[in-house]
C-alpha cells in the first residue's frame, strides 16, 4: 500500500451528543437519543418520534449577521467541520489549499425541517416581495443539495475537489471513500469528509406512509422489530496520508484501511433477498485494506430495525465471516435514529470510538431474539473488547453498499 | 493517465434532439431554436418531449423524470457503444451520475403533496424518488450494471465529476467499463429560483462572450458516456470516439472561479502531457450569462496565455442552452464527435464580443479543423471547476 490514509479529527454532532467525546460517552452508556419531535408539527403524522440534536445552540456558533442566510444543513456541517478540525489540530493556514478537498455524503442538503418552511422558501405568492437584503434568496440557493461542501469549502478557503455524495442511506460512508481514494492516488494529502443530513418532515411522512418507521422503539434484529426511527446528524472527519500526518506530529485516531461499494440492481426500495450485494462491499472493503475476516474484531452494523434489512445484513455477514461466524455485530440506530445520507459517516465514528476506547456499542432494545438473527449483536449494553480492526455498512435506497475497514494505529 | 481510457458510446436526450447524430446535426446547424416574443419574468419550460420515453418498461412508471431521462440517455449510450442491452460482466461495470439539483422538482412534487393533502396522505410512489440516486439505480436494475455506482450532487459540474470519478474506477482496476453521466430536469420553483437570481435571459437566447448577452437560458437535458480501456474497446471492434486524455477538479471561494478554472484546465493539460499550444479546439462551458462567462474568460486566459485568443473556440450551451450538470458531459460529447469526424461547428450571434474579450470563436457552419485535441471546460458558478482534455484516437 502506497500511501496509507488516517484519520486525525472528528466532529460530530449527534442525537446522544454534540462531539465525539459526548457521543463516545453515550455510546458507552447506551443512551436513547429518540425523542419526541419538536422540529415541526409531527402531531399529524404516522410516527411522532425521531432522534433530533438536543441543546444545540446554533447563535452560540454563528454572528447574528450569518445566522438567518444559513439552512439547518449548513449550520450542522459547519459546527461539526470546526470540531473536527480543532481536533485534528490542522494548521490550515500552513496547507496548500488548493490540494486540499472535501467530499460529503448527504440525501436532503438544506431542505427545511417543515413543509411551512419549504412553503415559504418557494410558494410564489413570495413573489416580488423579496428584496436584495431578504435572507431567503441566499436560503434557496442554501437549500440545494450541493451546497453543503462548498459551505465548508468556502469557509475554509479549500480549492481541492469539493464533492456532495447522494447514494441515499450510504452517501455518507461512500462520500468518506472517495476521499480515502483521493488521497491514496495522490490527489490529495488532506481530505475533509463526512455526511449531514438535517431532520425533515419529508422523509418522516415518507417513510411513514410506507410503514416503515417503528411503532414504538427502533429494535435492531429483535424479532418484534417493525421499522426504523428517523433521526438528524452530521459528522466532519478529517483524513490525512501518513506522511503528511507524521509530519506534522498530528495524533491518528486510526487507519481508515479500505472501502468497498456495489449494486443490488435487484429493486428500487427493497434490498436484495440473498445479502449477496452487501457481502460484496464487504468484501471489496476487506481485500482493499489488504486483511482477513478473521482480523476484524467487530462490525458497525447498518441495522436499520426494518424486518427486511436486518436479516439479510445478517446473511450478508455470514457470507463473508462465515455461518459460525463469532464477530460481535451492533446497530446503534436505536439510540441515534436513521440519519439518512450522513448516516453512513456519522456512524462509522462510532466504530472509531470502539476501536479506540476498548468496547463495543450495544444494540439497544433488542428483546426478543429473532431466530433468523443469531449472531452476537451485543444487545443492551456496552461492552469491553480490545479491538485491532472494525468494519462499518450503510447500505442504501436503490440497492447502494458500502462497507469500511478501520485498522488501530499502532503509531 | 496510465491506462488509456476511451469513450466507446455517446447517447444524450435535449428537448429538440435525442441521440448523438440528431444532437450533432442540432448543434452543427447552430439552431439556437425560438427567441421569445414578449419577456416574461420567468420563461417558459424548455422541456424533453415525453414522447422519447414511450419505449421505455412498463415496470419502470414509477420512475420520475430524472430516472426517465437519465435512463433514455443511457440506453442510447450502450446501444451506441454496440453493447446491446447488457454492456458486458455486469460486476465488472458501474454507473456514475451527477446532478445539479438531483430529485429537488421530486421533492417539490412531494412536499406539494402533503401540504395541501397532510403527512399521512403523500404519494409513496414519488416518495421512492425523493432520493437522488433513484435514477442510477433505476438504470443499474434495466441495464445490470452491478460496479461501483454513485451519484454525485454537486451542482453544475456533476456531470463531468462522475466522468472523472468513472475514469478514476477504471484506472484503479475496480472496473472494467463505466457508464457515466449528468442529467438535470426543471420544475417552476426551480426556474423562479434561478430567475430571481437575475440568471436568465429575458429574450430567452443565450450569446455566450458577446457584447448583446443578458443571460442564459436553461433546458432540461441527460447525457451519458460509456468508457473502457482502450485495448478492451479495440479487442471487442468497437468504435472508439475519442480518448480521455486529462481531466482536472479543482474548487474554491466564488469569488475565485476564474483561478479554479484555470487551475482545472492546467491539470488536464498536464495530465494529457501537452502544451496548450497543441490544442485544436475549445469547447468552453460558458452560457451568457456575463459573470459567468468572465469567469470563463478570466481561466482560459490564464491557463492557455496567449494561445486563448487563438485556438478556435465554440459554446454549446448558446444552442442547447444551459443544462447544469448535462452541459458538461453534452460538451465532451461533441468534443469527442468533433475529435471523430474532424468538423468543429461554430455557434450564432458571435459578431459583437463583449469588450476586452479576445477569443477566436467559430460562428456558423461546422469546419473541417481536424483537431487533435480538445479542452472542454465547466464552471460550477459556485466555486467547483472542472475541465476534460480528449484526444484523437489513432484508427
Amino acid at each position: 500500500m502506497s500511501n496509507r490514509v488516517v484519520v486525525t479529527g472528528i466532529g460530530v454532532l449527534t442525537p446522544i451528543g454534540n462531539n465525539l467525546a459526548e457521543f463516545s460517552e453515550g455510546l458507552r452508556a447506551g443512551r436513547d437519543g429518540i425523542a419526541p419531535v419538536t422540529h415541526f408539527d409531527a402531531s399529524k403524522h404516522r410516527c411522532q418520534s425521531a432522534g433530533q440534536l438536543k441543546n444545540i445552540d446554533f447563535s452560540a456558533h454563528f454572528s447574528p449577521e450569518e445566522l438567518p442566510y444559513l439552512s439547518r444543513g449548513t449550520r450542522m456541517i459547519r459546527v461539526a467541520a470546526a470540531q473536527g478540525l480543532a481536533a485534528s489540530g490542522l494548521d490550515l493556514a500552513a496547507e496548500d489549499r488548493s490540494r486540499v478537498g472535501v467530499v460529503l455524503g448527504t440525501n436532503l442538503g438544506g431542505m427545511p425541517a417543515a413543509k411551512e418552511g419549504y412553503a415559504a422558501l418557494h410558494h410564489p405568492y413570495r413573489r416580488g416581495r423579496a428584496g436584495p437584503k431578504e435572507p431567503w434568496r441566499a436560503l434557496v440557493l442554501d437549500s440545494f443539495i450541493s451546497a453543503m461542501s462548498d459551505q465548508v469549502a468556502s469557509q475554509y478557503g479549500l480549492a481541492g475537489l469539493s464533492l456532495v455524495m447522494s447514494t441515499a442511506c450510504s452517501a455518507g460512508l461512500h462520500a468518506l471513500g472517495v476521499a480515502m481514494d483521493a488521497i491514496r492516488s495522490g490527489q490529495a494529502e488532506v481530505m475533509l469528509a463526512g455526511g449531514v443530513d438535517p431532520l425533515s418532515e419529508m422523509p418522516q411522512a415518507g417513510f411513514g406512509v410506507l410503514r416503515s418507521l417503528a411503532s414504538d422503539k427502533l429494535r435492531p434484529f429483535s424479532k418484534d422489530r417493525d421499522g426504523t426511527l428517523l433521526g438528524e446528524s452530521a459528522s466532519l472527519w478529517v483524513l490525512e496520508s501518513e506522511a503528511h500526518a507524521t509530519r506534522r506530529g498530528a495524533r491518528i485516531l486510526a487507519e481508515l484501511a479500505g472501502y468497498g461499494g456495489s449494486t443490488d440492481a435487484y429493486h428500487m426500495t427493497r434490498p436484495d433477498e440473498t445479502g449477496r450485494g452487501p457481502a460484496r462491499a464487504m468484501q471489496a472493503a476487506l481485500d482493499s485494506a489488504g486483511m482477513k475476516p478473521e482480523q476484524i474484531g467487530y462490525i458497525k452494523a447498518h441495522g436499520t430495525g426494518t424486518p427486511a434489512n436486518d436479516v439479510i445484513e445478517t446473511r450478508a455477514i455470514k457470507h463473508v465471516f462465515g455461518e459460525r461466524t463469532q464477530v460481535p455485530v451492533s446497530s446503534i440506530k436505536a439510540m441515534v435514529g436513521h440519519s439518512l445520507g450522513s448516516s453512513g459517516a456519522t456512524e462509522a465514528a462510532a466504530a472509531v470510538v470502539a476501536l479506540n476506547e476498548g468496547f463495543l456499542p450495544p444494540t439497544l432494545h433488542l428483546d426478543t431474539p429473532d431466530p433468523e438473527c443469531d449472531l452476537d449483536y451485543v444487545p443492551h449494553r456496552s461492552r469491553p473488547a480490545k479491538l485491532e480492526a472494525v468494519l462499518a455498512n450503510a447500505f442504501g435506497f436503490g440497492g447502494n453498499n458500502a462497507a469500511m475497514v478501520f485498522r488501530r494505529w499502532e503509531g | 493517465m496510465s491506462r488509456s481510457i476511451v469513450i466507446s458510446g455517446l447517447g444524450a436526450v435535449c428537448p429538440r434532439a435525442a441521440g448523438r447524430a440528431a444532437l450533432w446535426e442540432l448543434f452543427a446547424r447552430g439552431d439556437t431554436g425560438p427567441a421569445s416574443t414578449r419577456e416574461p419574468s420567468v420563461p417558459a419550460l424548455e422541456r424533453i418531449p415525453d414522447a422519447t420515453f414511450d419505449k421505455q418498461p412498463a415496470q419502470l412508471r414509477h420512475m420520475d423524470r430524472l430516472g426517465r431521462i437519465s435512463l433514455a440517455a443511457t440506453t442510447l449510450a450502450i446501444e451506441d457503444a454496440g453493447l446491446g442491452t447488457t454492456p458486458g460482466d455486469p460486476l465488472q461495470t458501474g454507473i456514475a451520475f451527477g446532478s445539479g439539483y438531483g430529485c429537488l422538482p421530486t421533492n417539490e412534487e412531494y412536499l406539494e403533496g402533503i401540504l395541501e393533502r397532510g403527512a399521512r396522505y403523500g404519494n409513496p410512489v414519488v416518495f421512492q424518488n425523493t432520493v437522488t440516486n433513484a435514477a442510477t439505480g433505476y438504470i443499474s436494475m434495466v441495464h445490470d450494471l452491478r460496479g461501483p455506482n454513485a451519484t454525485l450532487c454537486s451542482g453544475w459540474t456533476a456531470g463531468l465529476e462522475a466522468l472523472r470519478f468513472g475514469c478514476q474506477q477504471i484506472e484503479e482496476g475496480h472496473a472494467e467499463r463505466m457508464v457515466v453521466g449528468g442529467a438535470d430536469t426543471l420544475s417552476p420553483r426551480l426556474l423562479e429560483a434561478l430567475s430571481l437570481q437575475g440568471w436568465l435571459s429575458r429574450r430567452g437566447v443565450a450569446r455566450p462572450f458577446s457584447e448583446a448577452s443578458d443571460g442564459m437560458r436553461v433546458s432540461e437535458a441527460a447525457c451519458t458516456l460509456v468508457l473502457e480501456e482502450h485495448t478492451r474497446a479495440r479487442k471487442r471492434g468497437a468504435h472508439v470516439h475519442a480518448e480521455v486524455a486529462g481531466t482536472g477538479h479543482r474548487g474554491g471561494p466564488p469569488t475565485e472561479q476564474a483561478r479554479a478554472l484555470a487551475r482545472a484546465v492546467g491539470d488536464a493539460l498536464r495530465a494529457a502531457r501537452i502544451q496548450p499550444e497543441q490544442l485544436g479546439a475549445v469547447f468552453s462551458g460558458a452560457n451568457g450569462r456575463r459573470d459567468f462567462d468572465r469567469w470563463e474568460y478570466r481561466g482560459l486566459q490564464e491557463a492557455l496565455g496567449a494561445h486563448a485568443a487563438r485556438v478556435p473556440t465554440t459554446c454549446p450551451k448558446a444552442v442547447l442552452g444551459e443544462t447544469f450538470s448535462a452541459a458538461g458531459t453534452l460538451a465532451v460529447l461533441l468534443g469527442a464527435l468533433a475529435v471523430d469526424t474532424g468538423q468543429v461547428p461554430g455557434f450564432a450571434g458571435t459578431t459583437h464580443l463583449a469588450p476586452g474579450c479576445q477569443l477566436n470563436l467559430l460562428s456558423g457552419a461546422a469546419r473541417p479543423l481536424k483537431p487533435e485535441w480538445v479542452l472542454v471546460t465547466a464552471l460550477g458558478g459556485e466555486g467547483s471547476a472542472l475541465a476534460v482534455v480528449l484526444r484523437r484516437c489513432q484508427p
